[in-house]
């Protein structure tokens, strides 16, 4: 190799690379392992969770329906210790009927009278600086009808209206509300167990800002021989609607929220009612779902479906007459763990029924509204406990008026157990349940009979998570 | 040098001597036809040094009839006795001062002497005539019909082959123009008469009908000026002007060299240009031609006015006003002697003008001189004919980095750039809308109140003064300045990158590699594609930021103190207005230094001087700095980047191009470039080593979440990594390029092929990406398409409310950037609030603060992370009408907890998710509600979560949006204006006296408890003649900063 010339000038040596070399291999191996611990071990810094200073707000809608010559009340309960501002809209036909605004006290209720005179007639409930419960009932000036719904706390996409019956002498209303400002555009599904119907008028179907509607389900569905329960489904397509609906017939009435989606497990805490009791099981999945029931009572737990089940295929209603145990809540499972929703169409003593649709969830809290009318009657608490455990509940009466009612002693749920406890009254005047479980979870509901045991009416509890 | 001093007093008077210097009356020579007489009028003005030269020339002449009058400008040397020991003293007029060349004429060509003289050659002092000069400008008057005015070929008085002039031309505007080259050299290739536009008077023969008819020189101008007016008024006379190459004379320009002392304020050059100029101009043009010109005059001049301002060269920008006001002084006297030159013409302007250069001529000046700057002369340039093409071309980028990098830079930004020129405008990732008019950011920048977002009073950063300048130099279009900055911006970046390390290596190789790493890093490629214009002046103003700040610590003796902060602190003033962050840069800067300081530093001067520098800057900004000082340091905080160290290292900030692995090429070879840096450059390459290191550090902390907000500031201190990486690169190539090929194959040669590997893969990469062209901002395309539904939804103006994940940067278009995080656990959110038109560019530099932000990020804590579901009412007291989010964007929970709101109605939309807010307030409205009126009162939010929508009356709103007109009413009302509480609002009765104070309403807002006022009211803001005094300082306090950092008077 020719020799080469040196290059002039000490200041462009390059000098001590072997140090150079050993000093950056260890920083680029620092920087490589800090790297890594950095963004596998310490990673970042997590959000800070909020401080909201606020109290609770929100909505209750109830899509209660109406027709002439009846009387509507919605009852609002606050079990918390704080006054609650409340803001009641009643939504018709043609739009907001009237706005009122009270205050519920703490660990008080409140009855509204609400318009009930029109199947298109739907309430709203709006609450400010703590959380309440609220139902709505409503009543025939003539004896024989009494209906109570609870109140939806949500829109959704979807709403199954379990029973609304066309057959002889029925008629139904599908009650759908728009209590927001938005236009809502949905589909209605009308399923019996021979038919499904979409009818073009209803497909879709577009409801103004706060607007309600009743719809005559009568008018696009008639059922037949063979066809006992009559399912509606509501589809949101653009929007948010609530929807719930009423039956009329000759016996009495009926009225209930929808329910917003399927599960696998339904709990119904039924109970004081006579008669014969209806299964609906409504499959809207694409494959058949395998169900048992089990009748929860109050001593004893029995299989109601019979050692094979019940099936229902895909797409499909199903009414099952289910053997009676006298003040047993039923649990209706999907042994195939298909989604289904299931209702329980019950009767009470004086001929009126009652669609009771169940509850996916158990709580540690229930708040349970009265299903009576301020007038008074006799009302039920019923309590299911699904698990296996025991579960001790107290309860917490809340009343209209001071002093507060009598209260009731502490009670144990033996596993898979029902129990009906008879809820007092106020000065004759029905009282909301607060009732907590220690040990387990529950599902609570109400029935009520009106003064002359010709009404009758059940609603749900309320879980207060 | 031909002139001398010593030249021997006897031998000049005798050669006097022999000089035929008047007219001859000798009768017997009276019947032949005598050649014309010539009058030298010898100006003379200290000219003791080279007058002996010029006379020895005029003494060698062969014409035979020449006689000579020398006039003396007060001259303070021996000019004087030398003149009159030549000449004697009757051809020699003294003057006591110097009354300039033209007045000097006058005073000849008044005398008795020249009444006798058929032409009169004006001559400088400082001009040599070789000696058939006069006999062949005389032959050239005489032969060719209708000359009027003759010049000789000049050349250079030292340098005898060296053109200086050939005869001159103008452009349009009267502007000197010489078709030589600098240093021609004569090779004969003008040795033709010439019919030019004018002549210097440095050698210059008149005909007598000439100066009878035309007049004398314009006295007035200065003496470079007042020959073109001479030459053009006798053009317009009719007479010809010619430059005959057979008359040689050799021109010293002792004034331009400097070599005669120069009069006090001698430094005028551009005023005695500009004005002589106009002066012209007004005289000379006819009518019609002046209706074009002047505008088009006045046009340019303006244009150079600002560009003059724009580079701080204010001496000659005052010189050009001044040079106009001496203009609108003498008008005057310009219109008389343009009556006496219009009474002579007979020559319209068309012909003129075929004499004058033609207007595109300063273009091409402009683009010589530029191509002589990219392209120095090399030697042995002659040598590449003989190879091959790939070796010539191999051979010129060697030889010209530079030219080959812009020319390589331009194929790459023409490709990279391709989708931006057809858009209009561009828009997309953070890139706030432009205004359409430059008008809109000077408003801005002055007005009292604050116009995007939340309102308020805080004011808008100095960045709009600059902006709106730029748009007015833009052609009044702030849509092509933004398009301009976007592609310009990068390439400041790598020029400053390359001049940082050109000054430390001197090598242009390694410097134009580290400029095209700079230019090319991802961070830059980043905000590109974000359009993040304040932070690519951030990026392109850093490697200036940070040669400024190492001075102090290192070279203290060499700088000027107070220039040297006034300088600092208007870059860091004018960096900080931009963008914020750009302090945290220099802080880490300056931490290097501290940390690798320069060999003998002086920390604790040093630093001071840097506080001092900050502290200044602050005030150049004070109406902003005092807001952010009040009110938050948040404006500091970027969103931007992602807690990967990996990422953050290889200086990549978000997706998009720039983002690839290859990346890690410029960490890469940084790390190459510290092992075989030299010692020469070992402490500036550690420094930036550590530099770089504590910057990625710094940038992962911040975008993890450890730093405080106002510390969090990732694109920062990528950018100070993406600098320092690209130092290390220059300063590593220039220690390894240094000898490599005359030393022996080793560690050098090895170290040069990794680097040369490393760069090549590297910035192919980075222009392969930056080629792809797929930049987040484009045109309206990027907007999504379900947009209007929110943006044009009409009705009362309102607010629109961006929100996602905290993790995300930009909003889609035109979303803008956000404002900050709302911490909601898992249901955190980034958010901004624009007005329906989108993030504005009026809010470059200037931070979301204020109470209305900090009411907002409350609200929204209650709508994500509490138990409210009326966050609809919650979001209506800020006029919010609709939430926007990205779909996928959205934190699930987020979603969840905006979906739940009774309040908030998901809209049907594709590409957006859109929550409508029916309970949206007006921004400026009169509620009679009395709800509103007690909510208005409380700051609690559940006062407001349970309002109802309310039956409101919007106010007429004034053009500037600080008056507004409320309509009458009988009833007590609460006026609201949504714009973050000033108690400088007033509400005035049409009719009855008195106003109504401001009140804060809903906790942050503005707004007035009033009774009855049956004639209505007026709503004004108060605070605007304090603001227009604090604009009044702050534009006194950036002009003397400028002035103190004004660059010298430029020649030439």
């Amino acid at each position: 190799m020719a020799e080469m010339e040196p290059v002039e000038g000490e200041a462009h040596r390059l000098p001590g690379i072997r140090v150079r070399a050993v000093a950056l291999l260890v920083a680029v191996a620092f920087l490589t392992g800090s790297g890594l611990v950095l963004d596998r071990a310490v990673g970042p810094r997590g959000a800070a969770a909020g401080a909201p200073s606020a109290g609770p707000s929100g909505a209750l809608f109830c899509p209660h329906g109406g027709h002439s010559g009846w009387q509507g009340w919605v009852v609002v309960t606050n079990p918390g210790q704080r006054r609650v501002r409340v803001r009641l809209t009643q939504l018709g036909k043609d739009g907001t009927r009237s706005v009122s605004t009270f205050a519920v006290g703490a660990l008080r209720q409140v009855y509204r009278e609400v318009s009930a005179d029109d199947p298109a007639d739907a309430t709203q409930v709006e609450y400010f600086g703590g959380v309440v419960g609220a139902a709505a009932i409503v009543a025939t000036v003539a004896p024989g009808g009494l209906a109570a719904e609870r109140c939806e706390q949500a829109a959704h996409r979807n709403w199954f209206v379990m029973d609304v019956p066309t057959g002889a002498g029925q008629t139904s209303y599908l009650v759908v509300m728009n209590p927001f400002d938005e236009p809502a555009e949905f589909d209605v599904v009308l399923r019996t167990e021979k038919r499904v119907v979409a009818a073009g008028p209803l497909s879709p179907f577009v409801l103004a800002p706060r607007h309600s509607v009743g719809i005559p389900v009568n008018d696009f569905l008639l059922q037949g021989p063979g066809e006992e329960s009559l399912t509606a489904r509501v589809i949101q397509r653009m929007g948010r609607v609530v929807a719930g609906g009423l039956a009329l017939s000759i016996g009495g009435i009926r009225i209930e929220a929808g329910v917003p989606g399927a599960g696998t497990r339904w709990l119904i805490p039924a109970g004081a009612d006579v008669g014969a009791r209806h299964l609906v099981v409504l499959n809207d999945g694409a494959s058949r779902a395998d169900l048992s029931a089990v009748a929860e009572g109050p001593k004893v737990q029995r299989l109601v479906s019979g050692p094979e089940g019940f099936s229902v295929g895909p797409a499909e209603v199903k009414t099952f007459q289910t053997e009676r145990v006298k003040d047993a809540g039923l649990l209706v499972a999907a042994s195939n763990g298909r989604p289904m929703i299931a209702g329980l169409r019950l009767t009470g003593p004086g001929g009126d029924s009652a669609m009771l649709n169940g509850s996916t969830i158990t709580a540690g809290r229930w708040l349970v509204m009265p299903a009576l009318p301020m007038s008074g009657g006799r009302s039920f608490l019923l309590l299911q406990n699904p698990g296996r455990g025991r579960v001790e509940v107290s309860f917490r009466l809340i009343g209209s008026d001071r002093p507060p009612p009598a209260s009731i002693r502490q009670r144990t749920i033996p596993p898979g157990r029902t129990i009906r406890i008879t809820l007092p009254s106020q000065g004759g005047r029905p009282v909301s349940a607060l009732v907590s479980a220690r040990g387990g979870t529950i599902v609570a509901a109400a029935v009520s009979y009106s003064p002359d045991r010709t009404g009758y009416a059940a609603t749900l509890g309320l879980p207060m998570t | 040098m031909l002139c001398s001093t010593t030249l021997p007093r006897l031998l000049l008077i005798q050669l006097m001597a022999q000089l035929d210097t008047r007219a001859p009356r000798d009768p017997a020579h009276a019947g032949k036809v005598k050649p014309p007489s010539v009058l030298v009028v010898l100006v003379v003005k200290d000219g003791e040094a080279w007058l002996p030269q010029c006379l020895m020339g005029l003494a060698r002449q062969t014409h035979p009839r020449i006689g000579v009058l020398a006039v003396d400008n007060g001259s303070d040397d021996r000019s004087p006795d030398l003149l009159e020991t030549a000449l004697g003293p009757g051809r020699v007029i003294r003057l006591s001062a110097n009354a300039g060349f033209g007045s000097a004429i006058a005073v000849a060509l008044g005398s008795e002497r020249a009444q006798q003289a058929d032409y009169a050659l004006f001559l400088h002092d400082d001009t040599f005539l070789e000696p058939e000069a006069v006999a062949a400008l005389v032959e050239a008057a005489e032969r060719i019909e209708g000359v009027g005015v003759v010049g000789p070929k000049v050349l250079d008085w030292e340098q005898p082959q060296v053109l200086r002039e050939i005869g001159l031309a103008t452009d349009r505007f009267a502007y000197s123009y010489s078709p030589l080259e600098d240093g021609e050299i004569d090779q004969g290739q003008y040795d033709r008469i010439r019919e030019v536009m004018y002549v210097s008077s440095c050698a210059m023969l008149v005909s007598r009908k000439t100066w009878a008819r035309v007049g004398l020189p314009d006295e007035r101008l200065a003496s470079g000026r007042q020959d073109l007016d001479f030459c053009w008024r006798a053009r317009l006379a009719g007479f010809r002007i010619l430059m005959t190459p057979r008359a040689v004379a050799r021109h010293l320009s002792a004034g331009f060299k400097g070599e005669r002392a120069a009069p006090p304020g001698a430094s005028v050059r551009r005023y005695d240009q500009e004005r002589g100029a106009l002066a012209s101009i007004l005289k000379n043009y006819g009518l019609l031609t002046l209706i074009w010109v002047l505008p088009l005059y006045l046009t340019q001049g303006l244009v150079r006015l600002l560009v003059l301002a724009l580079f701080r060269r204010f001496q000659d920008a005052y010189q050009l006003l001044a040079a106009w006001g001496w203009n609108i002084a003498h008008l005057p006297g310009t219109l008389r002697r343009r009556v006496r030159a219009q009474a002579v013409r007979s020559l319209p302007d068309r012909a003129v003008r075929r004499a004058m250069a033609p207007t595109t001529i300063r273009l091409r000046r402009w683009a010589q001189s530029a191509g002589q700057a990219l392209l120095p002369k090399r030697e042995g340039a002659g040598e590449a004919e003989a190879l091959s093409a790939p070796t010539r071309g191999f051979r010129f980028a060697r030889d010209h980095p530079a030219a080959t990098a812009w020319a390589l830079g331009a194929v790459a930004a023409a490709f990279a750039y391709r989708h931006l020129p057809g858009v209009s405008p561009v828009q997309g990732g953070g890139l706030g809308a432009f205004p359409s008019s430059p008008s809109a950011f000077f408003a801005e920048l002055v007005s009292g109140i604050r116009h995007t977002g939340l309102g308020g009073t805080t004011a808008a950063s100095p960045a709009l003064g600059l902006l709106g300048a730029g748009s007015v130099l833009a052609l009044g279009n702030p849509t092509l300045l933004e398009k301009i900055l976007l592609v310009a911006l990068p390439a400041v970046a790598a020029i400053g990158c390359y001049r940082s390390v050109r000054a430390a290596t001197d090598d242009p190789i390694p410097s134009v590699m580290a400029g095209a790493c700079y230019g090319l890093c991802s961070a830059v490629l980043w905000a590109i594609s974000q359009g993040r214009i304040p932070v690519l002046v951030f990026l392109a103003g850093l490697p200036w930021t940070a040669g400024k700040l190492v001075l102090p610590f290192d070279h203290l003796g060499a700088i000027r103190v107070r220039r040297w902060i006034v300088g600092a602190a208007l870059g860091l003033a004018i960096l900080g207005s931009f963008y914020l962050g750009a302090i945290l840069a220099a802080v880490v800067v300056v931490v290097a230094v501290l940390i690798v300081p320069p060999t003998g530093a002086r920390r604790v001067r040093g630093l001071v001087l840097v506080g001092v520098a900050l502290a200044l800057a602050a005030l150049l900004a004070f109406p902003l700095t005092l807001e952010i000082a009040r009110g938050s340091l948040r404006g500091m905080q970027d969103l931007a980047g992602e807690a990967s160290f990996a990422a953050l290292a290889r200086l990549s900030l978000g997706p998009g191009p720039g983002s690839w692995v290859t990346g890690f090429f410029l960490p890469g070879a940084a790390g190459v470039a510290l092992l075989f840096v030299s010692e020469q450059h070992h402490i500036t390459a550690l420094r930036a080593g550590v530099a770089s290191v504590l910057s990625v550090y710094l940038a992962w902390l911040a975008a993890a979440g450890y730093l405080p907000a106002a510390l969090s500031n990732p694109v920062a201190y990528v950018g100070v990594a993406g600098f320092s990486y690209s130092v290390l690169v220059g300063l590593g190539l220039a220690s390894l390029l240094h000898g490599v090929g005359r030393t022996q194959f080793g560690l050098r040669q090895l170290g040069t092929a990794l680097m040369a590997a490393l760069l090549a893969v590297g910035l192919f990469g980075q222009l392969v990406q930056a080629g792809s062209a797929s930049w987040d901002i484009g045109g309206p395309e990027r907007v999504p398409v379900a947009y209007p539904l929110a943006g044009e939804a009409g009705g009362p103006p309102y607010r629109v409310l961006w929100v996602g994940s905290p993790e995300g940067d930009a909003f889609p278009p035109p979303g803008g950037l956000p404002t900050g995080t709302v911490a909601a656990g898992a249901a955190s959110v980034r958010f901004a609030v624009t007005d329906p038109a989108g993030a504005s560019a009026l809010d470059i530099g200037r931070p979301d603060v204020g109470p209305g932000y900090a009411r907002l990020r409350q609200s929204l804590v209650e709508v994500l992370a509490g138990e409210t579901r009326h966050g609809g009412a919650l979001l209506a007291a800020f006029g919010i009408r609709f939430v926007l989010a990205e779909p996928g964007d959205l934190p699930n929970p987020a979603l969840r907890r905006l979906t739940r709101q009774v309040d908030l109605d998901l809209v049907s939309a594709r590409g957006l998710t859109i929550f409508l807010n029916a309970k949206a307030v007006a921004l400026a409205s009169d509620i009679g509600d009395p709800a509103w009126s007690r909510a208005a009162r409380s700051s609690r939010l559940e006062a407001v979560e349970a309002l109802l929508t309310p039956r409101e009356r919007p106010l007429v709103e004034g053009p500037s949006g600080q008056r507004f007109l409320g309509p009458g009413r009988s009833r007590p009302a609460l006026v609201l204006l949504l714009d973050q509480f000033d108690p400088r609002w007033r509400l005035e009765p049409v009719v009855a006296k008195g106003s109504v104070e401001a009140t804060r309403a809903l906790g942050w807002a503005t707004g007035f408890r009033t009774g009855p006022l049956p004639a209505g009211y007026r709503v004004h803001f108060g605070g605007q003649r304090a603001r227009t005094m604090e604009i009044v300082i702050l534009v006194l306090l950036w002009g003397v900063a400028l002035w103190v950092t004004r660059r010298p008077v430029r020649h030439g």
